[in-house]
């Protein structure tokens, strides 16, 4: 008789599927996943202690390096959350600005996403692919922010300063082409045979579960719930625009996939409206320079992020810095379904599991 | 859920009208308060005008299952659990949690207020999500989360001293020595932590209270510390080993 026991695998945190320093001990019987268990914070810099030494404004680039695969998504729930809190006013251009430049980063940030999950799964094209239409979309925020990847794109009250002369219109021929790409990655992994056997019913997890873990951005909507915080709670000048919310009824990797694909092809259509009605004016509120925020005041506020919710909760103690500042970061929360996830399966689905709920070190681990 | 979107509208339009304007009382708050009239105190609004409730150690997890099942308020979803310290205030340490409900697209945040040691019964039997967010707050707070599977530091090492997001933790770490004027303007300007021969000029006094320090950071000109140079004839040559440590910072 063939004896089999329960044996410890250690994966990561030097690994190059595991998208950074996560490590997981997994716990197999043969090659099936019994449990799994993560352990993160090889990337912990203390985000949050550092945020309650530096003033308001000095806190802005920090949010870059927590989600830097979309900095200017983590530097709008930042600053949004500071205006909040101050109750401080924020110009209707920035709004639209913002909008526009977190779309794009939300593109940029699936392109990174569909490349290396494609790669890790084996095909290894579709990340020439994505990287060249990312780079275009980099050269965009190195024109209008300054940077490619650690943007600090705004400022408690607006921009730091205005859109470049052709930015917008550079950027629209961009989104008249992108569409057309988006079509090509369709045609190379859709009905793609090992694509399919690959992701279809891997990493399966339902909406109750989903949603008694909280997962939220295309892991959740990818359970068939529709809660998007762009529509649900509508910040900066989403609720001015007309898009759709992706939502996928698979509950698995490959329905992941497709409302991904979706989801950019939507984010085209918010850019092209947001630079089509971009309202002219100054690029910042009435904002003081030295932000001091009266005791007492406190706010939490969560954006959409490409990951999904992204929170700050802030707490004021009258002086210039925050007293608290917590991130809720949306990887360090849908990394928690892991283990969930990935029971039942073989080695190498975990792989897929990891891509598909694709997290950002730096964002888990803050 | 776009239907529900006119409740939450109402709630920020009442934070607009301004906080000496006593706002109609949220019917959330009436409902909770209804349950549970004298463990749980309503705490008026946050500046997004989202009601603030308070109830304490022994009703927490009553007051959460009763507001996760509950039909009016369906608070399906843990958004974010995290900890306040306030050192001086008695309880000291405030556990939040941020409740978010997507069917009915409403928000709350209660508060339970705790002593250091005390301990707060665990979530994770309400919301899975709890897990992790607990663990959290015990590695960086050091509140324990009693009934927790597994209470263990999630993002420091095992043997970590300390919990780091306290108020009383010294931003660069426990037990550090002092530092010279321009390690403490490289490592985050904390003026505080400066050794005592120093006496710091009135613009670096001003600079250090509004944490401005960026840019004050200057070579060295001055000659060093008296008790560095114990041999009288080699005063030079400290100075001269000391830059090449200092300029691969910059």
């Amino acid at each position: 008789m063939l004896k089999t026991h329960e044996m410890e695998l250690n994966m990561g945190p030097q690994h190059p599927s595991t998208h950074g320093v996560l490590r997981l001990i997994l716990y197999l019987d043969g090659e099936t996943i019994v449990d799994c268990k993560p352990v993160i914070g090889y990337l912990h810099r203390g985000t949050e202690k550092l945020c309650e030494t530096r003033n308001y404004y000095q806190n802005v680039p920090y949010t870059d390096r927590t989600d830097y695969l979309a900095a200017p998504n983590g530097n709008l729930g930042y600053c949004e959350t500071v205006e909040k809190l101050g109750s401080y006013e924020v110009s209707e251009r920035a709004q639209f600005v913002r909008t526009a430049v977190c779309e794009l980063s939300r593109i940029a940030s699936h392109l990174i996403w569909l490349g290396t999950h494609a790669m890790d799964i084996g095909a290894q094209t579709m990340l020439m692919w994505t990287i060249r239409e990312r780079e275009v979309i980099l050269d965009f925020f190195e024109a209008a922010l300054g940077d490619r990847l650690t943007t600090t794109a705004f400022r408690p009250g607006g921009l730091r300063r205005d859109l470049p002369d052709g930015w917008a219109k550079a950027v629209l021929g961009f989104c008249a082409t992108f569409p057309d790409r988006v079509d090509e990655y369709e045609l190379l992994l859709s009905n793609n045979r090992i694509w399919m056997d690959r992701t279809v019913g891997v990493g399966v997890i339902s909406a109750e579960e989903a949603i008694d873990m909280a997962l939220s951005g295309p892991l959740l909507r990818g359970s068939g719930v529709a809660y998007d915080i762009r529509k649900a709670m509508p910040y900066a000048a989403y609720d001015k625009v007309d898009f759709e919310i992706a939502v996928s009824n698979d509950c698995d990797s490959y329905g992941r996939y497709a409302l991904r694909l979706r989801e950019m092809r939507e984010s085209v259509k918010i850019v092209e409206q947001c630079l089509h009605n971009l309202p002219d004016g100054p690029i910042t509120g009435k904002v003081p320079k030295l932000l001091k925020i009266e005791a007492g005041k406190e706010v939490y506020h969560q954006i959409e992020a490409p990951r999904g919710e992204l929170g700050y909760y802030m707490v004021a103690d009258g002086s210039n810095k925050p007293y608290k500042c917590k991130i809720r970061a949306p990887s360090f929360v849908n990394l928690a379904a892991i283990t969930q996830m990935v029971k039942g399966l073989l080695i190498a689905d975990v792989v897929t599991v990891i891509g598909s709920i694709d997290i950002v070190l730096g964002d888990v681990d803050r | 859920m776009a239907d529900e979107k006119p409740q939450n509208e109402s709630n920020e339009s009442q934070a607009e009208v301004g906080e000496s304007v006593a706002p109609e009382p949220n019917p959330l708050v009436t409902a909770l308060l209804e349950q549970f009239p004298s463990d749980v105190q309503h705490e008026g609004e946050d500046t997004a005008g989202l009601p603030l409730v308070r109830t304490d150690v022994d009703n927490v997890i009553n007051v959460l299952t009763w507001l996760r099942d509950n039909e009016l308020t369906k608070f399906n979803y843990l958004a974010s659990l995290t900890v306040t310290d306030w050192t001086e205030r008695s309880p000291r340490f405030d556990v939040i949690y941020h409740l978010y409900s997507i069917a009915v697209n409403h928000f709350l945040t209660l508060k339970v207020g705790c002593e250091d040691g005390e301990g707060v019964p665990s979530a994770t039997d309400v919301w899975g999500t709890a897990n992790w967010h607990e663990r959290e707050a015990y590695d960086l707070y050091g509140v324990e989360f009693l009934g927790h599977p597994e209470l263990e530091r999630i993002f420091l090492p095992e043997d970590w001293e300390g919990f780091p997001l306290r108020k009383d933790y010294p931003l660069e770490g426990p037990n550090l020595e002092l530092l010279t004027r321009q390690q403490a303007a490289f490592r985050g300007g904390r003026f505080d932590r400066i050794r005592g021969d120093y006496e710091m000029t009135e613009q670096e006094r001003q600079l250090s209270s509004t944490g401005i320090v960026g840019s004050l950071w200057t070579p060295e000109t001055e000659t060093p510390e008296p008790e560095q140079s114990e041999k009288p004839d080699e005063t030079p040559e400290p100075e001269q080993s000391e830059k090449p440590d200092e300029t691969p910072e910059s």
